[in-house]
């Protein structure tokens, strides 16, 4: 630390005439428009609730990033990334519900053997079965099912990867724990959730379209597909949050190692994220299949 | 194995992790009931917890000494001041982009540098409460010492002995004070790059031209050097 060059810089901006002003009327507006403020959450026990996670997720990713690095705070965070992911996916589960039973379908789900027995077979259909109301999916526990497969379908399935993206990031040479892995993990999975809630109004309603407006079957199934498919187009925010976060985790490295060792982490990770894209479907097809019987 | 089966093994394991998890945490609260009910379905994701060191759980932080419990200031004033120099380094979009290329690493590092001071820090706090003396007025008062008793016990202490608790206390005072340095410059440097993140900002709103965002941005960055010394051992 130079105190001679800072005091250089301190009379610098002693006077302020020495530099243009910039007239905020001209349109230069980029150079003086005031910062949007983002609320200064600290790291106050408010800020860590839930809801203070939320907030932190959409509006400050950064300070999240900061904030799960610390030790003394993982325990705490864990269960609450865990509480927002499961209650966002049990929320998509009864909206895809109520789409369906708008719709009069509800999707049928034979077993993976039989379909690799006899390829030209279908894993799933939908099939209209005429209903009066639309609330026979609760009646009849289909609701229930959907809702339980995909909420704990989508967050099992993070822990059946845990061990591989450990290995992973052990392989590449970051120096971290199997809490630090936790914490990236269940912290992306809240962020795809958090993505698949604010998702879901806009599909509701092209879902409700179809409820309403007599689409083709072809078409129809098509968008009832995407609504089962969404979970995994949000979680590209979880997967690039996953990726930012372990890239932030290079700077464990020792200098010498980091030039070489990070594009290989990147890739660790992004390989790791493919790995969770195959085996989350199949983990959520088996549950809602055995579940429906 | 079938699927029941496979389900069956999988809640045989989740079980005893609930039930461990509802032990485990003492606290009356709506997240232990959380835990303990999801613990079954997801317990590879709370094993970690089980595991945890239990200076890391919520309960053991509140227990630590004061002495200890500022050091965790010392995370909020990091924790602070990186959100305070991201801010700034953010700002360089759309002025002076390329301040920050040069300087990227060298920013990198300070930022371990003083977690790894602060951390240094930590650890002379826990060596000094382990190794400070049951009496401090032994140590304070050579007339108790050089009789050989202490004000506790009133157990005679060999005079052999003497010399080397003089000593102890001589170096636990060195290592006081080798503590008490590093916090101050690891304050100082806190302080001084906080400065220059406000300078940044002022540079930026009063038009300065952008080679002051580089020096301003090297600046912080030559505050490795400072840290990096005081973290390496002396030749």
């Amino acid at each position: 630390m130079n105190p001679a060059s800072l005091q250089g810089f301190r009379h610098a901006f002693d006077d302020t005439g020495k530099f243009d002003q910039t007239d905020c009327g001209s349109g230069e507006g980029e150079s003086c428009s005031v910062t949007p403020g983002i609320t200064d959450l600290g790291d106050t026990a408010t800020s860590r609730n839930s809801i203070g996670l939320i907030e932190m997720i959409l509006k400050d990713p950064a300070r999240l990033e900061r904030l799960i690095r610390r030790p003394d705070l993982q325990i705490e965070l864990i269960p609450r990334f865990l509480s927002i992911s499961f209650v966002s996916f049990a929320f998509f589960g009864v909206a895809m519900a109520l789409v369906f039973g708008a719709a009069s379908v509800w999707p049928q789900l034979f077993p993976i053997d039989q379909y690799l027995a006899h390829p030209n077979g279908q894993l799933l259909s939908f099939e209209s079965e005429g209903r009066v109301t639309s609330l026979a999916p609760w009646l009849n526990g289909d609701a229930f099912r959907l809702t339980f497969a995909y909420a704990v379908g989508l967050i099992a399935a993070t822990g059946i990867c845990l061990p591989s993206l450990y290995f992973y990031g052990l392989l590449a040479g970051v120096r971290m724990t199997v809490m630090d892995v936790v914490i990236h993990a269940v912290k992306s999975k809240a962020v795809g959730a958090v993505t698949l809630v604010g998702i879901l109004p806009i599909y509701a309603a092209l879902g409700l379209a179809v409820a309403i407006f007599a689409f083709p079957v072809a078409s129809r199934d098509f968008v009832l597909m995407l609504g089962l498919i969404l979970p995994f187009i949000a979680g590209l925010s979880g997967t690039a949050s996953l990726y930012r976060g372990f890239s932030g985790l290079t700077d464990t490295m020792s200098a010498e190692r980091r030039p070489y060792r990070e594009c290989f982490l990147r890739r660790l990770v992004l390989s790791w994220a493919a790995v969770y894209s195959i085996i989350t479907p199949v983990l959520i097809f088996t549950l809602w299949q055995k579940l429906q019987g | 194995m079938g699927f029941s089966v496979t389900v069956f093994f999988y809640l045989l394991i989740g079980l005893p992790v609930a039930v461990a998890l509802w032990l485990n945490d003492r606290s009356i609260s709506d997240g232990r009931l959380f835990r303990c009910l999801t613990a079954p379905l997801f317990w590879p994701l709370y094993i970690p917890l089980l595991f945890a060191s239990p200076a890391m759980s919520p309960q053991s932080i509140m227990k630590v000494d004061s002495k200890i419990r500022s050091s965790d200031e010392m995370s909020s004033m990091i924790t602070k001041v990186e959100a305070e120099l991201d801010t700034a380094l953010k700002s360089l979009d759309g002025w002076s982009e390329n301040a920050l290329a040069d300087e990227r690493s060298r920013i990198s590092e300070l930022r371990i540098a003083w977690r790894h001071q602060a951390d240094s820090i930590r650890q002379l706090d826990r060596l000094l409460l382990e190794s400070s003396a049951p009496t401090p007025s032994q140590s304070s008062d050579p007339a108790l010492a050089s009789m050989g008793a202490t004000s506790e016990s009133d157990q005679v202490v060999p005079k052999s002995v003497i010399p080397h608790e003089e000593s102890r206390s001589q170096n636990l005072q060195k290592l006081k004070r080798v503590r008490r340095q590093l916090y101050e410059d690891l304050m100082a440097t806190l302080a001084w790059v906080r400065e220059l993140v406000t300078m940044i900002h002022l540079a930026k709103y009063t038009g300065a031209p952008a080679s002051r965002a580089v020096e301003l941005v090297q600046q912080i960055a030559a505050a490795v050097e400072g840290l990096s010394k005081v973290n390496q051992p002396a030749a």
